[in-house]
């Protein structure tokens, strides 16, 4: 059975502020910090390889955890954020002023994003380099993978049979770990935003 | 409306191995006792309203620390209880195996129904309705923790995240792991699903790994 970890980048300047999309924000002091915890939380287990978005700010996260296990990170186009086209930038107060925002919120399978990529087209990007992953590591490998929240999103709903409409019901945190392993052709999501620290508790 | 904790109860000796079900006389082990221990520990702090509880005794057991450091009663909820397994209930993975409706509970569940026990989707409308019932005694933010059942829990969280019934097998909860709901008026969401302590997680993941027989069967 293998298993993949799918961990969000640590805190930008951008995050709960504004859509980052595919603007190359830097992690900033939270988030650095939140770099070294997943580094801690994971260094113990046998990782086969470290993936990540092209951006800055996932290979900033994977960055403590590849040093210590003493692995590349490997850089997967597949894994980008969405391309948010006009909307990439904007502040979350601007974005609600437009209706098309509200129904991407509501209902991501019938919004269209201007200038951008629709869900059902990101939804195919990202199974494809998930399977492409189990055909290349089939047995009980373990796969760290850094990417967005909406990406993290997509590959947990299409595994688990959840229909894209419902994308938005997953929430996913900075940092956070979430895991899927695959077994008879049927995701399994092992945890769900598993954050770091648990600070709740 | 309400926040919700939904925590599995600790490990017994069934775990793995057989359908307990709702037998009398599943109690935790040493290593369910630890975890229920350490849950009260991890949850003290929490400004917790109310405990509820399945009546089965390891549902309970995993209460009762909690509930000894809050002091607060535990209320037992029939309706938190695991699912009627009916014929079901005591074997063991194997003889289920070898089961004809073996195949419908792995790959249909939505069509199941146990033989003199419940369907998985009577469980999940009995289920909810008690979740909804609590979180109407409420106040809004309260925080309440409930103690159930594997299969109970991950009815609940595919019917809140709104995943089909036929796949919420795809959702893996583990013992003594904690899952919440938050309930408002104008919005349901599932902010995470079987947490662990995270200075164990690395531990549990290779302790998962050792056991690659489970994944495919019914845990209890």
């Amino acid at each position: 059975m293998t298993k993949i970890l799918l961990i969000r980048h640590g805190d930008t300047d951008y995050v709960d502020e504004a859509l980052a999309g595919r603007i190359d924000s830097p992690l900033n002091a939270e988030g650095l910090g939140q770099s070294l915890r997943v580094a801690e939380a994971l260094n113990h287990l046998s990782i086969d390889a470290i993936y990540a978005s092209p951006l800055k700010r996932t290979q900033q996260t994977a960055q403590p955890l590849a040093k210590f296990l003493k692995l590349d990170v490997k850089i997967s186009n597949e894994l980008n954020q969405v391309n948010f086209g006009d909307w990439q930038g904007l502040s979350f107060d601007e974005l609600i002023q437009d209706p098309n925002w509200k129904i991407f919120q509501e209902n991501p399978a019938l919004a269209k994003i201007p200038g951008g990529e629709d869900g059902l087209m990101v939804r195919k990007r990202v199974s494809k380099v998930i399977l492409n992953l189990f055909d290349q590591y089939p047995h009980d490998a373990v796969i760290a993978i850094f990417s967005h929240g909406s990406i993290i999103r997509h590959i947990i709903s299409h595994f688990i049979g959840l229909p894209l409409e419902n994308l938005n019901q997953i929430r996913i945190a900075p940092a956070s770990i979430s895991t899927l392993a695959i077994a008879g052709g049927n995701g399994k999501l092992l945890h769900l935003n598993q954050e770091l620290p648990v600070n709740w508790l | 409306m309400t926040i919700i904790l939904l925590i599995r109860h600790g490990e017994n000796d069934w775990v793995g191995k057989k359908l307990a079900g709702r037998l009398p006389g599943v109690h935790l082990n040493q290593n369910g006792l630890d975890q229920a221990k350490a849950l009260a520990e991890n949850l003290q702090n929490l400004p917790i309203k109310a405990i509820y509880s399945s009546p089965l005794e390891r549902a309970l057991e995993t209460a009762q620390p909690l509930a000894q450091v809050k002091k607060m009663e535990i209320s037992i909820c029939e309706n938190l209880s695991e699912i009627n397994f009916g014929g079901w209930q005591g074997k063991t993975i194997k003889q289920m195996r070898r089961l004809k409706l073996w195949e419908t509970v792995q790959n249909q569940p939505s069509q199941m129904q146990f033989p003199n026990g419940e369907s998985f989707i009577g469980a999940q409308n009995r289920l909810v309705d008690c979740i909804t019932q609590i979180s109407e005694k409420h106040e809004p933010f309260d925080l309440v923790a409930c103690f159930s059942h594997s299969d109970a829990i991950r009815l609940l969280v595919a019917y809140y995240l709104n995943v089909p019934l036929d796949s919420f097998q795809r959702i893996q909860i583990n013992t003594a792991s904690i899952s919440m709901l938050m309930l408002t008026n104008e919005h349901i969401s599932v902010p995470f699903v079987n947490l662990i302590d995270i200075n164990k997680f690395a531990s549990q993941f290779i302790e998962m790994e050792k056991k690659p027989s489970k994944q495919n069967s019914k845990p209890e």
